[in-house]
């Protein structure tokens, strides 16, 4: 009895590959704090609580109120803030991340059916094989995606500000690069992980492959592809804030200066805008998937491309 | 406490999302007595047995194991659970964990015995006591081998064993099973069916079984209830029962 | 018909946000310092430099080599423990956000988790050096509050997504929520946490390096000396590091990915 547990233990499917990463992750996850990089004890230091002190019970607290004689009123100091900085902000970093992931969208419109393995073959959806030339076209798509999406979006605005100089630009296009690459993969995911048949059907009745990508892959996986676009999107805003400390004009550019001048109060009531704004994006794009989903164009899950 | 239990369903009505789905259907189970429910598909037939099965709560009458009522179980969660843990259910879809291995599937079934921290265990790193439970309980359903592979590369009817290994894995009191064969071929249906029987025999357990086949049923099982539209049309041995009936069971509606 | 029509409703949108930032087509042309930035950068990508292309860095900096790799390394660490840390809290903050939690848990949870997602790693970064002072565990907890928001609203909608019928089994056959949810209900979701795990992974090491621009000794704070010291043969070198990091790891987790689903 043993002897067979034994050997039916010993001939279970196991992969060493999947035992060895785990183990390799477990290891680097806990052997991080170990060395000596992360300094948690100087965080506990006199100096670092002395500052920690200053910081909440002077620094944060609104001007008016940490005044013997206030000026102003909160109201009127936290109006002040809103006429001259936080709209103009808010609405800037709004408009920002639409504009660039409408980009990203455009050209992801483009690299979903080039990076489609399905539709990117001699004969699609009715004959599996693929020759050298369509599989170098998806690899190469799907690898410009990688390199687009494989530099942070923060560098990218970094690196565009000094070339394009100082307009929302670089900013629109660091978010809409970088965003591109991920749509455009998350877009040919959703397009290959599309149920087959409508398509074989298609290409039975004599469609060409541009004709089986307008009738077929385009509206098949419009729905969740808005969903993940809606995702990002939520994301981008997050971005098109931060993206202001480099010098465009968001919240962020607002946020650094408030900084540069020690205004720690001015500074979290700008970030609690962007929060705010945050949250509002948050719930419309609920609203939106909502929507989709009631309206019954979300078209069939696929698994693993998922993004946020 | 015997090995094998009796059901009582008393006057029982059920409504689900408003749609009236059982009309005091009344009927008992004797220890050890193997039943068969077969109706036209909206009959009724899974809902009674989610109400046997303590899933689901009768919104008029009583379903009661050996004299003690679900509903009054449900005053306590521990309790709820003690006579829940009492029937073995076999799911339609199986309810297995596909990307898990069988004896992880089969020993979920005995939580029951169990705490939390005994019941990782058995997921983690089981006992060579559990492993040989589960192995002797696989041998008997022609399996044992499939002791450590995963789930979904089984088939279909290998599938069904695991899910069948599951539930007696519960020590059950009584089996139920909602469609069984469903999904697999007439030969391995008869087969899969066969083989519930003689582990229910071998054990002393009430077979329920609800089935869209009645032919089937009427070859293997002794007792068969006929439901239609939430009504219990007929409750016959099956030496007893007419062709006729069945016509009629299955008879499109008049229109 | 609806889809072109949302389609036009969101380009229509982007026009708008053309106008109301001011921008011209004029402003995509480089100007004219620009334009030799540009040429010298782009040229540059072809050679990345292997040494530092001036010989007076600061005295306690390491050879080139071994700077790029001590970098490296700091990236990793803590992309690594914001990571972990993020796992740690995520994940039952995921448990308390889903379906399966009674209401008065999951309602709190869920708005901790949006106001944890609201402000950006950055953000957290600029407050904590603000807080006190430049520090690195605080630069790890910058990471880890928004990243284990988004791992938790994630991992929720996973578990509410996963198929629900072997967790209400186990339930049926007299087992406890938690030991259903454990053996029922977590492993069907696993390799689907898993990837996202691993694709938030590669997040973090970009946001780890970026971190350095504030100051942080990750990539990005010689990546940015570099530039604005105008030498851009380092700068592609730190950019192909980066790059490098990011397949390297997207490499490992799609061969996970196929032995996990298949």
């Amino acid at each position: 009895m043993n002897e067979r547990l034994a050997q039916l233990y010993r001939d279970r499917p196991r992969s060493r590959f999947l035992r060895w990463s785990v183990a390799a992750l477990a290891l680097l996850a806990v052997g991080v704090w170990f060395t000596g990089e992360i300094a948690i004890g100087e965080l506990f230091t006199a100096r670092r609580a002395d500052n920690l002190e200053r910081f909440l019970t002077e620094e944060a607290l609104p001007a008016p109120m940490r005044q013997e004689n206030p000026t102003q009123s909160v109201a009127a100091w936290f109006g002040e803030i809103w006429e001259s900085r936080g709209r103009e902000g808010l609405l800037a970093t709004f408009w920002i991340s639409w504009l660039a992931m409408t980009l990203a969208g455009l050209y992801a419109l483009l690299a979903t059916p080039l990076g489609s393995r399905t539709l990117m073959a001699q004969d699609p959806y009715l004959r599996p094989e693929r020759g050298r030339g369509w599989r170098a076209l998806t690899t190469a798509v799907r690898s410009f995606n990688v390199l687009l999406r494989a530099v942070p979006e923060y560098i990218w605005a970094f690196l565009l500000l000094a070339v394009l100089g100082p307009s929302a630009w670089p900013a629109v296009l660091a978010l809409a690069i970088h965003n591109a690459g991920i749509v455009a993969r998350l877009g040919s995911d959703v397009a290959e992980n599309l149920p087959p048949r409508p398509g074989q059907a298609l290409r039975q009745l004599g469609a060409t492959r541009a004709q089986t990508a307008l009738s077929f892959l385009f509206p098949q996986a419009f729905g969740r592809f808005l969903l993940f676009w809606f995702y990002r999107y939520e994301t981008c805003v997050r971005e098109a804030t931060v993206l202001g400390m480099l010098g465009v004009v968001s919240l962020g550019y607002w946020i650094r200066d408030a900084n540069a001048r020690d205004r720690y109060d001015e500074m979290l009531v700008l970030i609690a805008l962007g929060a705010l704004l945050v949250l509002g994006v948050d719930f419309l794009s609920w609203l939106v998937r909502g929507w989709v989903r009631r309206a019954g164009i979300e078209g069939p899950r696929s698994r693993g491309s998922r993004s946020s | 406490m015997a090995a094998s239990a009796r059901f009582e369903v008393d006057r029982v009505s059920v409504a689900l999302g408003g749609n009236p789905v059982l009309h005091g259907v009344s009927l008992q189970i004797e220890a050890g007595q193997s039943v068969a429910f077969v109706g036209p598909s909206g009959a009724g037939k899974t809902t009674l047995l989610r109400l046997l099965g303590g899933a689901l709560f009768p919104d008029q009458g009583e379903v009661r194991i050996d004299g003690r009522s679900f509903a009054a179980a449900a005053s306590s969660r521990a309790g709820l659970r003690a006579l829940r843990s009492e029937v073995g259910f076999v799911h339609q879809d199986y309810a297995l964990v596909p990307n898990l291995r069988v004896i992880q599937n089969v020993a979920s079934g005995g939580f029951a015995r169990r705490g939390f921290w005994g019941a990782l265990r058995d997921l983690v790193r089981p006992s060579t006591a559990l492993q040989e439970e589960v192995l002797t309980l696989l041998d008997r359903l022609g399996m044992g081998d499939k002791l450590f592979q995963r789930v979904d590369t089984l088939s279909g009817g290998q599938q069904q064993r695991v899910a069948l290994a599951r539930a007696l894995f519960q020590h059950p009191r009584v089996l139920l099973a909602d469609e069984p064969v469903s999904s697999v071929d007439p030969a391995r249906a008869r087969a899969l069916l066969e083989l519930m029987h003689e582990v229910a025999a071998e054990r002393g357990l009430p077979l329920v079984v609800s089935l869209h086949d009645a032919d089937l049923a009427r070859d293997l099982f002794a007792r068969i209830v006929g439901l239609r539209e939430g009504h219990l049309v007929f409750d016959l041995p099956s030496a007893e029962l007419q062709d006729e009936q069945l016509d009629a069971l299955y008879a499109l509606p008049q229109t | 018909m609806r889809q072109g029509l949302v389609l036009l409703a969101m380009l229509l949108v982007g026009m708008l946000a053309f106008l109301a930032l001011d921008l011209h087509w004029g402003g995509l042309l480089p100007t004219s310092g620009g334009w030799e930035i540009l040429g010298e950068f782009m040229s540059a990508a072809w050679q990345p430099a292997l040494d530092y292309e001036t010989p007076n860095v600061p005295r306690d900096w390491l050879p080139f080599t071994d700077q790029l790799l001590d970098a490296a390394w700091r990236t990793i660490v803590f992309a690594a423990a914001a990571l972990g840390l993020s796992l740690l809290i995520g994940s039952p903050l995921g448990l308390m956000a889903s379906s399966l939690a009674p209401t008065w848990l999951r309602v709190p949870s869920r708005v901790l988790i949006a106001l944890m997602r609201s402000v950006h790693e950055l953000l957290w970064a600029v407050v904590f050096l603000a807080a006190v002072g430049l520090n690195t565990a605080g630069a790890v907890l910058a990471l880890t509050i928004p990243y284990a928001g988004t791992l938790a609203k994630i991992f929720s909608e996973m578990l509410d997504e996963a198929p629900q019928s072997p967790y209400r089994a186990l339930h049926l056959a007299g087992g406890t929520r938690m030991q259903a949810f454990f053996a029922g209900l977590l492993p069907r979701a696993a390799p689907d946490m898993a990837a996202y795990a691993f694709y938030r992974f590669e997040c973090a090491l970009r946001s780890a390096a970026v971190l350095g621009f504030f100051g942080y000794p990750t990539i990005g704070y010689y990546l940015r000396l570099s530039f604005e010291n105008l030498h851009f043969h380092e700068v592609w070198t730190w950019l192909y590091l980066l790059v490098i990091l990011v397949i390297l790891l997207e490499a490992w987790s799609s061969a996970l990915r196929r032995r996990f689903v298949a």
